[in-house]
């Protein structure tokens, strides 16, 4: 349940006020199998599991959310073995050359017969709501992926204007200001990982993993120019990410700290665990979503 | 009119003068058409065209070329940056003054109405390149800022929202919006007045509920940004120079 990677995007208090017909618009839009001959399909879940009922699970102001997609695995090889079969079969029994348009209804008919016997595959992804202060955290670390959840959640609500982090501090200048002066701001400590690049295009790139981001060799290649686009950052001894330029969290982990605070859980249930887990991690995480407000300039959509 | 090298066509003109202009075949080319940028003048023509076609073209269009490059002024571009010599370059539409310095790290701060560039000595090509990456992210930096502004207020008007923005220099257009609601700004945009940024966003934001530039379109645009006549006039005439003077900030 603890997320891994964060997608962000901001919404308007309007908007928010909006959410609140989001359990009954979703449970419209909950996950069907796919048709015998449809390719994918596309819904929300339980995020307790598929057999539940209930679609949303809310803990003070914040909302957990899981959009799932149904998909049938044929590979492009598989059907293009058995349509050059046919094709063959065909032109060898009617000793003519198969055109386009003929090609195109066969590779159709081989659609047809393969998609119902086709496996389907389940894949799953967590999001959150925080209401209160107009967060939309997807778990991915993929724009298309959450760009894929705020479509659907878009078209369950008719409308969700969302917008994707766009900061007033460039995140680029910033981190390398951080990591030049080897000061970043209060209850930031710098990780052990970086991705050092020149902007011009086509520009060279470092990458470095397990490494002291105060060493000369970092050094060197920040005096040649090279910016961060991506840091590894601890947060307050709790959690620990790497940041890219686009403001995706990658990487997330909840340390230690946050874990013992987890203590005992009440009863065993599934769901008493991920509500106790989704409670801890929405805390921590404003508390994060705050920093990150104040550091880069994330201004929330405002009415007027 | 002769034919200059394998790619230039050159076309003399009355006065005296003659004109370069860059020839290209286009397998998707439907027909002749002359385009002039800050980086000269170009027609483009269907594969397998007659050259003597091609010639006529231009012979039919020369008063146009000569006229739009004199407006566009290519003739006198910015003189190329040169590491350590101070230069005036435009900045958020005001004319700034861009100063070098001395230092370990290279970076880039504005100090009141000057801007300064710091990197290693000596001020070399390599000190040159720095800059330039130093001047790209700088102007990323404020397209950034406005941007965020722009898109917190008017994405709530129009009630949509774009899925992500790109900023990176573009040859000739302003803006785009993609088929998966993604905006793309040209950086020159940083060189611009704000206003003129505005514009452009607004445009592309509305994009999102009317995707050509019928009249309903222009409706919307005047909705939410009632000026925005001035600003696509100052783009169209002054816009060129700040593509110009673009690459010479940032290379290329």
């Amino acid at each position: 349940m603890w997320f891994r990677n964060l997608s962000l995007f901001r919404f308007s208090k309007s908007a928010a006020k909006n959410l609140k017909s989001l359990e009954s618009k979703i449970a419209e839009r909950r996950l069907r199998p796919c048709g015998p001959i449809e390719i994918a399909t596309e819904g929300f879940l339980s995020p307790y599991g598929r057999d539940q009922d209930v679609l949303l699970h809310e803990v003070g102001k914040c909302a957990l959310i899981t959009v799932a997609r149904e998909e049938k695995l044929l590979p492009n090889t598989v059907v293009n073995e058995e349509l050059s079969a046919r094709l063959k079969k065909i032109s060898e029994k009617a000793g003519r050359k198969i055109g386009s348009s003929e090609r195109k209804r066969i590779k159709d008919e081989v659609l047809t017969d393969l998609l119902p016997r086709a496996f389907t595959r389940v894949s799953k992804r967590n999001a959150y709501l925080d209401m209160e202060n107009g967060w939309l955290a997807v778990d991915t670390a993929s724009r298309k992926a959450a760009e894929a959840c705020t479509t659907l959640i878009r078209e369950a609500l008719g409308s969700f204007p969302a917008v994707p982090l766009v900061a007033e501090e460039s995140p680029r200048v910033l981190m390398t200001h951080w990591l030049t002066s080897g000061k970043p701001p209060a209850g930031l400590a710098l990780g052990d990982e970086c991705e050092l690049r020149d902007s011009a295009d086509g520009g060279a790139t470092v990458r470095c993993r397990r490494q002291d981001l105060e060493s000369e060799e970092i050094r060197e290649h920040l005096k040649s120019g090279k910016q961060v686009f991506q840091l590894g950052l601890v947060f307050q001894d709790r959690l620990g990410f790497s940041l890219d330029e686009d403001l995706i969290v990658r990487k997330l982990r909840f340390l230690d700290l946050v874990q013992n605070e987890l203590g005992d859980i009440e009863g065993d249930s599934a769901m008493a665990e991920l509500d106790a887990h989704f409670a801890l991690m929405t805390l921590e995480l404003g508390r994060l979503y705050e920093q990150l407000e104040q550091w880069f300039g994330l201004p929330r959509p405002t009415d007027r | 009119m002769t034919n200059a090298g394998n790619n230039y066509l050159e076309l003399s003109m009355p006065a005296g003068d003659t004109i370069k202009v860059l020839r290209q075949s286009h397998p998707r080319a439907r027909r002749l058409r002359l385009t002039v940028t800050s980086g000269g003048a170009r027609v483009s023509y269907p594969e397998g065209t007659h050259p003597a076609q091609v010639f006529a073209f231009l012979r039919k269009h020369a008063n146009w070329l000569e006229r739009k490059l004199d407006e566009l002024q290519i003739d006198q571009g910015p003189p190329p940056l040169r590491a350590g010599v101070p230069t005036l370059i435009p900045l958020r539409g005001e004319t700034t003054r861009l100063s070098w310095r001395d230092g370990a790290y290279p970076r880039v701060e504005l100090d009141g109405e000057r801007l300064i560039l710091t990197v290693p000595k000596p001020h070399n090509k390599r000190a040159l390149g720095a800059a330039n990456s130093l001047l790209h992210a700088y102007l990323h930096a404020q397209i950034r800022r406005d941007v965020s502004r722009y898109l917190a207020r008017y994405a709530e008007d129009l009630g949509r929202a774009p899925s992500g923005v790109r900023i990176k220099p573009l040859k000739s257009l302003w803006g785009s919006l993609d088929s998966r609601d993604r905006i793309t700004l040209d950086l020159a945009l940083a060189l611009a007045p704000p206003e003129a940024l505005k514009y452009v966003v607004v445009h592309e934001l509305c994009h999102l509920r009317v995707r050509d530039h019928s009249a309903r379109f222009w409706t919307l645009v005047g909705s939410l940004y009632p000026e925005w006549r001035d600003q696509r006039d100052w783009l169209k005439l002054r816009g060129h120079a700040l593509k110009a003077e673009l690459a010479r900030l940032i290379g290329g």
